[in-house]
């Protein structure tokens, strides 16, 4: 393996101008540093410190308690089924965004009339602020007089209407759809431009070779699109792990807990119940999960 | 001759800023007090805290009121960090969980220090229950709601019910849900998602007797022990489950849902907040055909969801006696409509006032909003215990669907509830 060794700066026989060479990169990127370092560095590792303190209220006395508030997450009847719910979730969704992003995306790179405009309104989920897209979505769900349960009852396929949000076993998959559906365009934009990239004589040697579509998907494209894939899972991993506006919107972690999840469980200890160093302590449960999906994905790419 | 005239610019100039500065001078003069208020997007409440204090302002030159607009969204946090850094507003608005948790922390001044006794003794006992400590009293009623009975009038005559004799007690409420009951039509509705149930729950508790939690020898502790919880349990287990006059579907309910509804004839009665009643009335094809009632007494006590928002002076303002003198003109003053300024308040944002003769106001007389009114001394508030805002979002509200899906007997419930209630309140 190659190493990099930084310069190794010798004082005492250097002249003025090997000194200012030597330095300059340094003062050129310190404002940098400096910049990343107050804005990320110095707030996570203030959010971190903090799980290991008890404080009554913000600007109170501040007492180092150790491992305490990790030792309560251990025995907290919420916090447990809440961290079940954030992996069923993220990992619904990640996968769910990713298969009908990337299904999407080798439909729109085929060529057929009106291409450009599937593109346009493909964007749209993605495009419609949040509250504005969980709030149609609130009201297609609803159990009286939403579209979906009318269509599911009109088709005959159900008797009587789901109650999409407020029966604690459906409540987690609605909102898994919801999620999908408002990232879905991203991931379909970016696989698209990474099945553009492939070269089209790929596949035309392929074709004269015999090789099927299924074969031409499996031995070209998905090669292709690997390293896209791999930003793209972790990116949409990390966002939706982290995700609070959909399911705060939607159901507020109920009914009945059925979807309360890290960011909600977060949000609640810290603005409603304030319980900041406990809340501390929770993010950074979540962000320690983060730190080892983003190792696990990086190591696989790189084999 | 140039001399002269870079002179006369110079003169001039030098005029020019010392007007500037001058008229900087007399802005910096000028008193600011600054009132975070919650709310503010209806036209007709903000005409209104628009004018008192256009008319505050001419009243004392130099004291400029300048009113800060917030969304019950953000209050809550905005004021917490606005005090952890000493950047308070003077007058602050809270709801009454808010107003008891901070006067706890010692953020307000005590307001009974400052204002008279006479405007003290225009509110209603209840409304400082939130922010009485020691011998002090720290905030001021606001804007109040009652959380209510309502009911479709043409529900009832289709089914042979007497729309003027709507159900007074438990029994009967179950008798008239029976009735109205039938195919796709259920008899009572309340909203039960999110993080309302409590606020439905709480009076069927109170209603049976039962005081959730009560301070005892200076120690908090859960009354979910007492048969009266148990009572109101199964109460409202049945009226899903046995007697099925309430659908399951309400724990996908908040408070809009549970309106339209009501509005589309699938419930023919329900409980909701007062606010509700405004916008009923926008409906005109159902106009005529509802109507609000006292909620039904239960075998325990008469008892509604029911509180004011509290208006505070804060610790760090540099002005109370001033922020005083403006709340007393707010509360004190007359409007042309022959109503105070709070008076006006309350009306145009559809709330109630927590004076005692709120009731003689002409929009306390009009029907739909009586029952609301005469209910006031009947109304209590959520616990104050600490720890009850996290037993309430963590425990209660979950817990309170899980009855009503059936996930939870009532028997469990009332020990979940008691156990979970104890151990946050640090028993």
């Amino acid at each position: 393996m190659n190493r990099v060794s930084l310069p190794q700066v010798r004082f005492d026989s250097m002249n003025a101008a090997t000194l200012r060479k030597t330095l300059l990169p340094y003062l050129l990127i310190a404002p940098g540093l400096l910049f990343v370092a107050l804005l990320l560095i110095y707030p996570l590792i203030s959010g971190v410190s903090a799980g290991f303190f008890f404080q009554e209220r913000l600007g109170g006395e501040r007492t180092f308690v150790w491992l305490d508030n990790y030792r309560q997450l251990l025995s907290d009847d919420i916090f447990v089924p809440a961290f079940k719910n954030t992996i069923i979730y993220t990992v619904a969704v990640v996968v769910l965004q990713y298969i009908l992003g990337l299904t999407l995306a080798l439909f729109l790179n085929e060529e057929f009339r009106g291409r450009g405009l599937f593109r346009s309104l493909m964007l749209v989920p993605w495009i419609v602020p949040t509250i504005a897209g969980v709030l149609s979505w609130r009201f297609m769900l609803s159990e009286q007089f939403g579209i979906l349960n009318t269509a599911l009852i009109k088709a005959g396929v159900l008797s009587r209407g789901i109650d999409w949000l407020g029966d604690p076993d459906v409540a987690l998959f609605s909102v898994i759809i919801t999620a999908a559906w408002k990232t879905t365009p991203f991931v379909a934009v970016v696989m698209l431009a990474a099945l553009q990239a492939i070269e089209r004589q790929m596949y035309e040697s392929a074709v004269i070779d015999g090789a099927g579509s299924v074969q031409r998907f499996v031995y070209i494209t998905l090669p292709g699109i690997k390293a896209v894939s791999t930003i793209v899972l972790l990116l949409t991993t990390i966002w939706t792990f982290n995700q609070f506006d959909v399911i705060y919107l939607m159901t507020k972690g109920g009914p009945a807990n059925a979807t309360q999840t890290i960011p909600i469980y977060t949000y609640l200890n810290a603005f409603s119940f304030r319980r900041f160093n406990y809340a501390a302590a929770i993010a950074t449960v979540g962000l320690l999960m983060m730190l080892t999906v983003v190792v696990f994905i990086y190591r696989r790419n790189e084999r | 001759m140039k001399t002269r005239t870079a002179l006369i610019r110079i003169l001039l100039m030098l005029i020019v800023t010392s007007g500037v500065f001058a008229s900087g001078a007399q802005e910096e003069e000028a008193t600011r007090i600054y009132f975070q208020h919650i709310g503010g997007t209806m036209p007709a409440q903000g005409a209104v805290l628009e004018s008192m204090v256009e008319d505050f302002e001419a009243e004392n030159p130099g004291v400029e009121i300048v009113i800060v607009n917030v969304g019950w969204g953000e209050a809550y946090s905005q004021f917490q960090n606005q005090v952890a850094v000493g950047q308070a507003p003077d007058i602050v608005m809270l709801a009454s969980q808010w107003s008891a948790e901070y006067t706890d922390l010692g953020a307000f001044v005590p307001i009974d220090e400052y204002i008279s006794q006479d405007i003290l003794d225009m509110f209603l006992p209840s409304g400082f229950d939130a922010v009485r400590s020691g011998d002090h009293v720290y905030g001021l009623p606001w804007d109040g709601s009652i959380w209510g009975f309502f009911y479709r009038t043409d529900l009832f005559q289709e089914v042979g019910l007497n729309p003027d004799a709507p159900p007074t007690n438990w029994d009967e409420l179950v008798e008239y849900g029976k009735a109205l009951t039938s195919g796709d039509r259920y008899g009572l509705a309340f909203p039960a998602a999110g993080w309302e149930p409590d606020d439905y729950f709480l009076p069927f508790l109170w209603q049976a007797g039962n005081d959730i939690v009560v301070k005892a020898g200076g120690v908090w502790k859960s009354r979910f022990d007492e048969v009266s919880a148990r009572v109101a349990s199964e109460y409202v287990y049945d009226l899903v489950h046995e007697h099925g006059i309430v659908p399951e579907r309400v724990t996908g309910m908040d408070w809009e849902a549970t309106m339209n509804s009501f509005i589309a004839g699938d419930v023919a009665m329900m409980y909701n907040g007062m606010w509700v009643a405004n916008i009923l009335e926008d409906y005109e094809d159902i106009a005529g055909t509802w109507t609000t009632a006292k909620s039904p007494v239960g075998p325990g006590d008469a008892a509604v969801m029911g509180y004011p928002n509290l208006l505070h002076i804060t610790q760090q303002s540099e002005h109370p006696k001033l922020a005083t003198e403006f709340l007393e003109f707010v509360f004190t003053r007359a409007t042309e409509s022959g109503l105070t300024y709070y008076e006006l308040y309350c009306v145009e944002t559809g709330a109630l006032g927590w004076t005692r003769n709120f009731s003689e106001t002409p929009s306390a007389a009009d029907p739909i909003m009586k029952p609301f009114v005469d209910q006031v001394p009947q109304s209590r508030g959520r616990p104050l215990a600490p720890g009850y805002e996290q037993f309430r979002l963590l425990y209660f509200n979950p817990g309170i669907q899980s009855l009503i899906t059936g996930d939870m007997q009532p028997d469990e419930f009332v020990n979940t509830m008691h156990a979970s209630l104890n151990q946050l309140i640090g028993n």
